[in-house]
């Protein structure tokens, strides 16, 4: 019964927030999921030209929309300054939009979060589980990954993994500046310029046809590297 | 003498416009209005430059165009491209404010 009632609270405090980019046939069964388990869903349409946003709109999700295509860190920047003025959350969840991630990780990681000292959780495929990832994809993440402890000295084992827990009170902190996909790196940063207590979380990707359709290239990473490069010149 | 003409014409038509957009940024302004003054001078009495260049240890007045050239062209790049990503940051700013008044605006209740 106690459990429960712990269970039931962590998720009245929990939000979960999904950017999403012509999404439209791919959303609903992944918001559906979510809304059934009791979750705040908080959608970012980052101004996609198929009807996405029609679809939040339909769904029971709290359904933001940026007028333009800004990129995804665009996007979860913005459903992070609106839970940043909504009271009562306490946990949120970052959380793809493709259905790569499982939802079954989520109380999971809320539970471990809540548990420790840490502020954040970053979620690792390498130390949880990964469905059909191919070997370039393999590759390209191993080397951002020791580009990430690199760069921010932070002993992570997996980056660029969309799903994470940030403590609300942290949110001010997570004022995402890079619009694109730079963000997740952009995260490790925010991590150790403020000395955030963080842990990871293994967490499970399943990889399909769609989901590495819109992923990251090798084009994609040295988009990232410029991105961060000219950031940093402009900081 | 045709083209010490038109080149005076350019230079003064970019003088004018640099003048104008004082009002967007000084130091691009300043730094056109330097150029085109230089230019105009230039153009009109062609020796001056070579005998610039030449004290200088340059030798031809227009190796020292070229020499000028470059560095205030990767300037105005660089101060362009500043410009442009602070442009991005307001416009991300302002789609970001707008996307959480419509929802303010059409999703009261929730």
């Amino acid at each position: 019964m106690g459990e429960n009632t712990d269970k039931a609270d962590l998720i009245a405090k929990t939000a979960i927030v999904i950017p999403a980019y012509n999404e439209s046939a791919r959303i609903r069964p992944v918001i559906e999921t979510l809304l059934d388990r009791g979750y705040l869903v908080v959608v970012v349409d980052d101004g996609s030209s198929d009807d996405t946003y029609d679809v939040l709109l339909g769904s029971g999700a709290i359904a933001l929309q940026h007028s333009v295509n800004l990129g995804q860190g665009a996007a979860l920047a913005t459903a992070l300054r609106y839970l940043e003025r909504r009271p009562g959350v306490e946990f949120v969840v970052t959380f793809d939009a493709d259905g790569q991630h499982h939802p079954d990780d989520i109380p999971k990681a809320v539970k471990a979060l809540s548990d420790s000292d840490a502020e954040v959780l970053l979620g690792s495929r390498f130390l949880g589980e990964t469905d059909n990832m191919p070997t370039s994809r393999l590759l390209l993440l191993k080397a951002a990954t020791l580009f990430t402890r690199l760069t921010t000295g932070l002993k992570v084992t997996d980056t660029h993994n969309g799903f994470r827990v940030i403590r609300a009170n942290q949110l001010p902190r997570f004022r995402l500046r890079h619009n694109r996909m730079a963000h997740a790196s952009e995260v490790h940063d925010i991590v150790k310029r403020h000395n955030i207590p963080y842990i990871e979380f293994p967490n499970r990707i399943r990889y399909t046809d769609e989901t590495l359709e819109k992923g990251q290239r090798l084009s994609g990473a040295f988009a990232i590297l410029s991105d961060l490069a000219f950031g940093r010149l402009y900081r | 003498m045709l083209i010490q003409i038109l080149l005076i014409l350019t230079f003064t038509g970019v003088l004018v416009f640099s003048y104008q957009q004082r009002a967007y940024s000084r130091l691009v302004s300043f730094i056109l209005i330097l150029a085109a003054i230089s230019g105009i001078i230039f153009a009109a009495v062609p020796h001056l430059s070579t005998y610039i260049a030449q004290g200088l240890g340059i030798g031809r007045g227009v190796d020292l165009g070229l020499y000028l050239y470059v560095p205030i062209s990767l300037l105005l790049i660089l101060h362009l491209n500043a410009k442009l990503r602070r442009t991005h940051v307001d416009t991300t700013e302002l789609v970001r404010e707008l996307a959480l008044l419509r929802q303010k605006l059409e999703q009261p209740s929730k």
